[in-house]
């Protein structure tokens, strides 16, 4: 049956769930968009992938704010980095300008004046240089490592001078 | 735990990577072996004073920047720069990024400080590596904005050196979008300006430069589409701008010093771009320009309130251009007769398309003698019929000693006006006469918001005069809020 509320937009995301939304937010997705302009007849259900119905509630979210102007009220501070790094991803495919923008932000936002322990710790990184390798590409811009930047909690790996 | 931004696209990391500071970049070079690459992906490179030497606390605490007084009376400082410290450090710095960036692509690459000939070949050096690259933006800001230089000896400012701009490798062209501020630009001798030819906008702004440059610049770019000469130096007072691309134009406050040192306003005389959409100039030379576009959308000039010729000209000027849709002018009163002089005198020819106006009015200085009203406004009203929105501030308000009583216009009406901003209010008799009398003769209005901000342009801060929030916006609302006046359910107030 082909769904002729022009209004609504089904999506399905990688976990099954059918999401109806409004054709004004299926119009931020670019990815989405392009499939319904491509099709010839009325299109039943679009399937998107890498999307799980956790990022679509954000993303419904997301709208609703953004559609109220209150777009800088949207917080992504409780996900952690695997999970942003997964929403950033989902809404990449779908190709939400916006959205996209606020979540590399908040990636820049995390990396930002953050001392190289602190970002190593935070983002779980492994330093894999030898002492020797390490100061050597410090030294090549050495201003840079001066300068309070926060540093990690705990005194592990204290590298800083 | 483990690296998951790391796991990310490429694409997805330069975006994420062009939004930290270069401090910031640089550190994260040394976070691992896989990220050791990964900072070259940054397309976007810039390199100014906050971003290479600090916020401007640290400035201050490491002798970059220094408080000066310069007058002690007001006590008014300046903050100066040190010209000893300054470039040395910053050349340094950037010379080591830019030795070690990975990267072999970058789309833009912005200097903005203060360097003049003296650092030639550094900046000589930077085009080279940013062309090598294939960058598409330039921006050479040598400016010491926002702050001043103790400096006793003017150097020569740096002169562009045109032979850089090829690539010798690829030897295509990527240049796309070039910004230029107090530089020298010379129409090159020994090269011709094939480099430039995929160029699409160019800015200029207190740069010394010659006409045979732009005319040749002109002929030699099909793309070019946007051209902005700001506080420009010229050899010549009336250069003809001549192009079938260009669809911006924007010429102002620009200058011929003559060899007496006798500056003169340089008079735009031949506009010939059939294609131009958008203009921007001075209004008092408007009488003599010769334009030949007929799809003119936009039109932002400035009139000089010393002969009152040229506000009639402006005006008929722009009725000649059939799809005038957006008029932006800048209103500089000098005397109140003459202001008063244009009230009497209406617009001949009216605006048939005009949609959307704003004014900036700049008062007469005298407070004490003068007096003030805007009822030239109504004027242009008058010949717009179309008009849709209209905004208009007035910029450093000044309360006026006498208070008038307010007048009706009488004879006015307009049949399309929906949304009015009226700016930078403190209380004058004149902008509650103003306000009472649109309201009563705009029939289609649907909102009016008085407030007291105002900015002198885009690019500017929003300010206000707190004689408003004191007194001012209570006697508005005192005077308009009564029952007799007509239509005050569509007045808003900041």
């Amino acid at each position: 049956m082909a769904s002729s509320s022009s209004n609504l937009i089904s999506l399905k995301t990688s976990d099954g769930t059918v999401f109806k939304v409004e054709r004004a937010l299926a119009k931020t997705m670019k990815t989405v968009q392009a499939i319904i302009e491509e099709a010839d007849a009325n299109i039943y259900m679009i399937p998107i992938h890498n999307v799980f119905s956790h990022h679509m509630d954000m993303i419904i979210d997301y709208y609703k704010l953004s559609v109220a102007g209150k777009s800088k009220e949207f917080s992504v501070e409780k996900l952690d980095n695997d999970e942003l790094k997964d929403f950033l991803l989902a809404v990449h495919y779908l190709n939400m300008e916006d959205l996209f923008e606020v979540l590399t932000q908040a990636v820049a936002d995390r990396l930002e004046k953050k001392s190289v322990g602190y970002v190593r710790k935070y983002f779980g990184i492994e330093n894999d240089f030898t002492p020797e390798e390490y100061a050597a590409i410090r030294k090549k811009n050495d201003w840079a490592f001066k300068g309070d930047d926060i540093e990690p909690e705990e005194d592990e790996e204290k590298q800083e001078e | 735990m483990d690296d998951h931004i790391s796991e990310l696209p490429d694409d997805i990391l330069s975006y994420i990577l062009t939004m930290l500071s270069i401090k910031d970049l640089l550190k994260t070079s040394v976070l691992s072996k896989r990220w050791r690459k990964l900072w070259g992906l940054r397309k976007h490179l810039y390199f100014d004073i906050y971003n290479v030497l600090g916020t401007e606390k640290e400035l201050l605490e490491k002798g970059y920047l220094t408080e000066v007084t310069v007058d002690i009376v007001y006590s008014r400082t300046y903050r100066c720069v040190n010209l000893d410290l300054g470039p040395k450090e910053f050349i340094k710095r950037v010379d080591q990024f830019l030795n070690n960036f990975p990267g072999t692509a970058i789309d833009s690459f912005f200097v903005n400080f203060y360097f003049d000939c003296e650092q030639s070949n550094t900046i000589d050096r930077w085009i080279c590596f940013a062309i090598a690259r294939g960058v598409e933006r330039i921006n050479l800001l040598f400016r010491w904005w926002p702050y001043t230089a103790n400096s006793t000896t003017q150097n020569k400012l740096y002169k562009l050196d045109f032979g850089l701009f090829t690539n010798t490798i690829t030897n295509v062209s990527t240049l796309k979008h070039l910004r230029l501020e107090k530089c020298l630009v010379c129409h090159p001798t020994n090269c011709d300006l094939t480099p430039f030819k995929h160029l699409r906008s160019l800015s200029l702004k207190f740069v010394k430069v010659d006409e045979i440059f732009i005319e040749s610049l002109l002929s030699n770019c099909q793309l070019l589409r946007e051209l902005s000469l700001v506080h420009c130096e010229f050899n010549s007072s009336t250069p003809k701008i001549v192009s079938s691309s260009l669809y911006h134009l924007k010429v102002s406050g620009c200058c011929k010093v003559s060899s007496n040192n006798f500056t003169r306003f340089i008079r735009l005389m031949l506009v010939d771009c059939f294609r131009l959409t958008s203009l921007e100039c001075c209004g008092n030379d408007l009488s003599a320009l010769n334009t030949n576009t007929r799809v003119l959308k936009r039109i932002n000039f400035s009139i000089y309130f010393d002969e009152i010729e040229n506000y009639l000209n402006a005006f008929a000027l722009c009725a000649t251009f059939p799809e005038l849709e957006i008029m932006r002018l800048k209103i500089y009163t000098i005397t109140m007769d003459l202001l008063q002089v244009a009230t009497s005198l209406k617009i001949a020819q009216p605006l048939e398309h005009l949609k959307q106006l704003d004014c900036i009015i700049y008062l007469p200085f005298d407070t004490i003698n003068e007096e003030c009203d805007l009822m030239m406004i109504f004027n242009i009203l008058q010949a717009s019929p179309l008009l849709q929105k209209l905004s208009i501030m007035i910029a450093e308000p000044k309360f006026f000693e006498k208070q008038k009583d307010i007048r009706d216009v009488e004879i006015f009406s307009h049949d399309e006006i929906k949304v009015i901003e009226f700016g930078g209010c403190v209380g004058n008799w004149f902008e509650i006469e103003f306000v009472m009398n649109i309201l009563k003769y705009a029939h289609k209005l649907e909102q009016i918001v008085v407030s007291p901000y105002f900015r002198e342009d885009d690019s500017s801060n929003w300010m206000f005069d707190p004689l408003w929030f004191q007194s001012g916006r209570e006697r508005m609302i005192e005077k308009l809020q009564g029952e007799e006046v007509v239509g005050r359910e569509k007045l808003m107030f900041i």
